[in-house]
């Protein structure tokens, strides 16, 4: 007896869906175990010259092994108990990231957090569970979710993962967008709000 | 206190191994529900991705020796609803995944458009109750709704790929 058409499709929508590959670094967010430094073995820390596609796809297989993350230092969560967001416009954590990617010069004012592309500028917001802000050096660390850590100051080339959108694709203006977000820190009001980018991961060639 | 510090270690240890253990288990499962869910491969291991990131984030509180299907398909359709849905419409426009050949993607592209006509629901619906094997009553309590509109969402979802 032929399959239904409906039987068919979902045939073929298990079969396509199996052949997905897990990706062999179990996700996790900085180590936060409480133990004591010496007992995270090995620690250091992964500064890595972004290779784009490793950002979005992960680690080519054989790189990283689930597990080996247990190494990777708590960067953002232990750099100062006095948080202080500089220019960043900081949002609450939120367990992930879009894999959408672009690039360009970040520009870091006195207010503002920028990323400059053939003379667009898109307003930067991030995760405040993977940022810091050094005032001191104004240069912004970021701990991707590979555990590589990042820190990047204002002209360097950069390649972000993440993801954004603008007014004219939402249909949200810039100040509607800024309501409806809930925020650690929310942008100036100075900034351009149009267009606007999650950050999600951060490469540099600095 | 040396004790103590061996008793973390030990607990650590073992959420670690636990934790390991449900990606290894269920990554994949997680994965098809997303992509019921969202009917984007990138999109659905994105989701994936941060539901196995919200496990370990709550590693303290989870209980360990329960089922953690559920709570992580309960988790990511509360993702993939959360207010981060309008950034992912990149997604849709954005890489391949790498994990499939040039036929297997053309042919997901076909299964794709033909999923495109049911809603998250419907597709999410019939998933689970034709290709997992879950009951209309687990499927509804997965998905935050009744028996009777999971039923009328899996017919609907039929009469739909029927038809595409």
């Amino acid at each position: 007896m032929d399959r239904s058409r409906a039987d068919k499709i979902l045939a073929d929508w298990d079969r396509l869906s199996s052949q997905a590959r897990r990706p062999g670094l179990t996700p996790r967010r900085a180590v936060t175990t409480g133990l004591p430094a010496s007992t995270i073995a090995g620690a250091a820390l992964l500064v890595v010259v972004a290779v784009a596609a490793s950002l979005w796809f992960g680690l080519p297989p054989g790189v990283g092994q689930p597990g080996a993350q247990g190494s990777v230092q708590p960067v953002a969560a232990s750099a100062s108990p006095t948080v202080t967001w500089g220019p960043l416009a900081v949002i609450p954590p939120h367990g992930g990231a879009a894999q959408a990617r672009t690039e360009g010069t970040l520009r870091i004012t006195d207010a503002c957090v920028f990323l400059e592309r053939g003379g667009e500028v898109t307003l930067l917001f991030w995760p405040a569970d993977r940022v810091t802000w050094s005032a001191a050096s104004r240069a912004i660390t970021f701990e991707n979710f590979d555990g590589s850590v990042v820190t990047v100051g204002d002209g360097d080339h950069v390649v972000l993962g993440g993801g954004g959108d603008t007014e004219a694709e939402s249909g949200i203006s810039g100040e509607e967008w800024v309501r409806r977000m809930e925020w650690v820190a929310p942008p100036a009001s100075s900034c351009s709000l149009d267009p606007r980018w999650g950050v999600g991961a951060v490469g540099s060639s600095r | 206190m040396y004790r103590g510090v061996s008793s973390e270690i030990a607990v650590a240890s073992t959420i670690e191994a636990a934790y390991q253990r449900a990606y290894e288990e269920h990554w994949r499962d997680v994965f098809r529900f997303a992509l019921a869910w969202t009917n984007d491969h990138g999109a659905a291991e994105d989701l994936a991705q941060e539901s196995y990131t919200r496990l370990w984030s709550n590693r303290t509180s989870v209980d360990w020796d329960r089922p953690l299907l559920a709570w992580l398909f309960v988790t990511t359709r509360r993702l993939a609803t959360d207010r981060f849905r309008t950034l992912r419409r990149r997604i849709l426009n954005g890489p391949r995944s790498p994990t499939h050949d040039q036929v297997a993607w053309d042919q997901w592209l076909d299964v794709r458009a033909a999923m495109a006509r049911l809603s998250p629901l419907e597709r999410t619906a019939i998933v689970l109750t034709a290709l997992e094997g879950y009951s209309y009553g687990d499927a509804a309590q997965v998905l935050g709704t009744s028996a009777g509109a999971l039923r009328a969402a899996v017919s609907r979802a039929r009469t739909k790929l029927e038809g595409a």
